[in-house]
């Protein structure tokens, strides 16, 4: 991969965090968990795919990118968490309700 | 007669409770973690007393600990963030004053009087003072190269160390959790108020957040805390699991799974060491590497004044091991400055400073790479600080939530003070007003 190939790696990584910052922005986390896949499979091709190394600030740049989206995935699994717990609790009474216990 | 004086003895030990509550209160105004505490009452049960229902005074239901779960899990959250970005900040400014060009005789400047001593070379190319002179510049540069991967590399080691120390306090955290669990769990069994133990607990685990991206829930029942990492639990009521950490990463002692901690100060630490100091390494390596070979590229194609050709200018493989050929140090006629072999030919020397200005490494030239070396370190600190920062404000905000509904109220204490000093005193009036009664009851008859 060439120079310019590198650039366009990098540009598709910024879209994908851009519409992950979107899919959070209007709580979608369909959209969001995409993105997320999507970003990590870029990732998991990684910088080494090019002929020549990248240079220190494009791996800095790219460990800034994973720190964000680290963050992001985060941000969402404490958006999420209280609802899970919730519906855990819901699923539980739910049971309760169905076996007549009386605890 | 007999029930009354026992309305009034519960009150005026309620009384006595609330007074000790305060007093308690009042002490611990000024400790940090302290939360409030509250004198919980409910009515007795009353009694059957000539065919009607007479209350049975008054019955201490519990001990209150004022205090907001939610804003605590909230400064949990952020506790761990602020945790990790300012031991990344802290860690990265060590690798960035190895890197650190204001200084002076950084590698920026090696570099730019290397290509200066081989202008020196191209205007007298016969001269051997000014030949040994560029040999000795590329040997600074090329010493300058290895020192700074030396320095990162005793970073890397040190950073090593720390995590280990840090998985350390970690265990010891765990177990403490873990034994305050087993004291809450005794206590409440028998009864006893267990804010302040929960206080301490809250402290460990808030302690323990800022080291690792710990998530935190309480069982109702015996109020024990759970603690878990990315869904694996640490810390079961009162049992504690243990962490180890190798080269590969942070695992539990007991199983071996890897567990993935991204934030905290651990994170930060694990970081540093799989990724961030690698990548610098691997910049410093990739720069030497292309330095050796489009120097030594360039010098096997010309000649020395002695009329030897096909020597590499450095030896070498990358940042570990870059020198500058020992041939050449020994004979510095050795260096190739001619490209037809004739003496007075700069064609050699040429060829090598048209090296400063060629598209080397990574799509930039030598001293481009190393100046994107050098905004890289600065732009990540800078990053990260700035992170930490606003973290601080953050968590101000929320230490200011938390102490606007659990910091002792010195004002709101005194209160309470003279309200149960005065109920203390309104109870112990009634005792006095059931002994005139009895006394008058004795004296019908007289």
């Amino acid at each position: 991969m060439g120079t310019g190939e590198r650039v366009g790696w990098m540009q598709s990584a910024a879209e994908l965090l851009q519409e992950q910052q979107a899919a959070m922005a209007t709580r979608d986390v369909d959209a969001f968990l995409v993105s997320a896949q999507r970003l990590e499979h870029l990732f998991g091709r990684g910088l080494q795919a090019f002929d020549s190394p990248p240079t220190p600030m494009e791996r800095a740049w790219l460990r800034r990118l994973t720190r964000y989206q680290r963050r992001h995935r985060r941000t969402l699994r404490t958006m999420t968490e209280p609802l899970l717990e919730l519906d855990a609790l819901a699923r539980e009474v739910d049971a309760c309700v169905a076996l007549d216990c009386r605890a | 007669m007999n029930g009354a004086l026992e309305i009034a003895l519960s009150g005026m030990r309620a009384a006595q409770l609330g007074i000790d509550i305060s007093a308690h209160n009042v002490a611990n105004a000024n400790t940090t973690g302290f939360t409030r505490q509250r004198l919980a009452l409910e009515a007795g049960r009353g009694t059957l007393s000539r065919d009607a229902l007479v209350g049975g005074g008054v019955a201490v239901d519990h001990v209150q600990r004022i205090a907001d779960r939610f804003v605590d899990t909230q400064i949990r959250e952020q506790v761990t963030e602020q945790g990790y970005y300012d031991e990344l900040a802290g860690r990265l400014a060590d690798v960035e004053a190895v890197l650190n060009e204001a200084s002076g005789g950084g590698l920026g400047q090696s570099f730019a009087d290397f290509f200066s001593a081989l202008s020196d070379v191209a205007r007298q190319p016969d001269n051997r003072g000014i030949r040994i002179a560029a040999l000795n510049t590329g040997k600074n540069l090329a010493a300058r190269i290895t020192s700074t991967r030396r320095q990162i590399e005793t970073i890397q080691a040190e950073n090593r160390t720390a995590l280990i120390y840090a998985v350390d306090e970690v265990n010891a955290k765990l177990d403490v959790i873990a034994h305050i669990n087993s004291q809450i769990s005794g206590a409440i069994k028998l009864g006893v108020n267990v804010s302040d133990l929960q206080d301490e607990r809250n402290r460990v685990v808030e302690d323990l957040s800022r080291m690792l991206d710990s998530r935190v829930s309480i069982a109702s029942d015996e109020g024990q805390t759970t603690v878990s990492v990315n869904g694996t639990s640490l810390v079961i009521g009162v049992n504690a699991l243990h962490l180890d950490v190798d080269s590969s990463g942070v695992h539990l002692e007991d199983t071996g799974q890897t567990l993935e901690l991204e934030f905290g100060t651990i994170g930060a630490m694990l970081e540093m060491h799989t990724s961030i100091l690698p990548g610098y390494l691997d910049d410093i390596d990739d720069l030497a590497a292309a330095v050796i070979s489009e120097f030594n590229t360039a010098h096997q194609a010309n000649f020395g004044l002695d009329g030897s050709t096909g020597l590499g200018f450095f030896s070498g493989t990358d940042g570990r091991d870059i020198a500058v050929n020992a041939g050449l140090l020994s004979d510095p006629n050795k260096l190739a400055s001619s490209v037809t072999g004739a003496g007075g030919d700069s064609g050699g020397i040429d060829a090598l400073l048209a090296l400063r200005d060629k598209i080397t490494v990574g799509g930039v030239t030598f001293e481009e790479f190393h100046e994107s070396l050098v905004a890289s370190i600065g732009s990540e600190v800078s990053s990260a600080e700035a992170q930490g920062a606003s973290l601080d404000v953050l968590l101000d905000q929320l230490y200011t939530r938390r102490d606007s509904v659990g910091s002792v109220s010195l004002d709101e204490e005194m209160t309470n003070l003279i309200k149960f000093q005065q109920a203390y005193n309104a109870s112990a009036r009634i005792v006095a007003m059931m002994d005139e009664l009895m006394q008058a009851a004795m004296n019908i008859g007289r």
